[in-house]
């Protein structure tokens, strides 16, 4: 289970910050993900509610933002999301082209008490 | 209700590790690899050809990590190289802290290439850096063609992907070249081998390809 190894990370990250800076209740959890990291946001949200449990985090919900695969063409400078497989540039059809969003795995923010 | 902006990657602390190891690594001369590919594609098969034709040449360091079983440290220990087995009681991916600790049970003196061979899963290893200079992706010609299209990180991520079991060819309706345009498409700048662990093909150009990079 992909989904699990990542919940953990989240739950190792936010227990970090909780105790650094000594928060009483986590209320929500902002999460960037991008779409290139193949997670499956039901899935993350199943493992994470599973691992909070009786833990300084219980009742934290996890509020998921997906983000777009997005490539800016190297040659023509178009910036295009990438949809059916289609990772060439629709406007040229190079197929050298840059990620510009997608790979994100980012804590944005906590909301807390 | 307050808002703290965090901004904080959710693997900050496996980079963090990855990086440690790669310095410790890169401090000892040692170039890594790190194998990945689905399960049963031939990343130990590979290893093994490889390991029979670089043995005496380079000093061969190797890292297996398998969900149960040490029957691929097993494999490799015939050759008498430091093998280190992790087995990672269920986790379907190597992480750096694991990776950190099997380093320690290695003589790094004694090691001038280190291969690390991931669990065999397509999907989660991406995510995670392990300290390597070079990411290979082994898929073999019985997965079907479009695999680089189903599994985008893996083949973004990765820097050579091998096509294993070409032997296997005149019995199937694998399309070579369509596989490497799939792959291309996600990753244009990935460098394609073929091979075939079984009969030994193209191993001699993998290895002199190997042998070139620990040089530089």
């Amino acid at each position: 289970m992909h989904e699990f190894g990542i919940a953990k990370n989240i739950f190792d990250a936010v227990s970090e910050e909780v105790k650094k800076r000594d928060i009483s209740r986590v209320i929500s959890i902002k999460l960037e993900v991008g779409k290139l990291t193949a997670i499956i946001p039901s899935a993350l949200e199943f493992c994470f509610e599973t691992i909070i449990k009786g833990t300084l985090l219980e009742g934290s919900k996890l509020d998921i933002i997906d983000i777009p695969l997005k490539m800016k063409c190297k040659k023509c400078s178009h910036i295009f999301e990438v949809k059916d497989y289609s990772y060439n540039c629709p406007s040229c059809e190079n197929s050298d082209c840059d990620m510009i969003s997608g790979d994100e795995l980012l804590i944005k923010k906590l909301e807390i008490e | 209700m307050k808002i703290i902006e965090l901004d904080k990657k959710v693997l900050k602390r496996n980079d963090e590790i990855a990086e440690e190891n790669r310095k410790a690594l890169k401090q000892k001369g040692i170039y890594v690899f790190n194998l990945l590919s689905s399960p049963g594609a031939g990343k130990t098969s590979i290893l093994e050809r490889i390991i029979q034709r670089l043995k005496g040449r380079v000093d061969i360091g190797v890292i297996v990590g398998d969900v149960q079983t040490d029957n691929d440290a097993k494999r490799i220990n015939k050759y008498k190289i430091q093998t280190v087995q992790i087995i990672t009681n269920g986790a379907c991916h190597l992480d750096s802290k694991m990776v950190k600790n099997a380093i320690k049970k290695i003589d790094l003196n004694n090691v001038k290439v280190l291969f690390i061979e991931n669990v065999g899963n397509l999907v989660c290893p991406s995510n995670f850096d392990l300290g390597e200079d070079v990411r290979i992706v082994i898929m073999s010609t019985t997965e079907g063609d479009d695999k680089p299209l189903k599994y985008p990180p893996m083949f973004y991520s990765a820097d050579v992907m091998i096509i294993n079991k070409i032997d296997l060819l005149p019995h199937l309706s694998c399309n070579v070249d369509e596989i490497k345009n799939n792959a291309l498409k996600i990753n244009p700048n990935l460098k394609i081998f073929e091979t075939s662990a079984v009969k030994g093909t193209g191993i001699d150009g993998l290895c002199d390809w190997i042998m070139d990079k620990i040089k530089k």
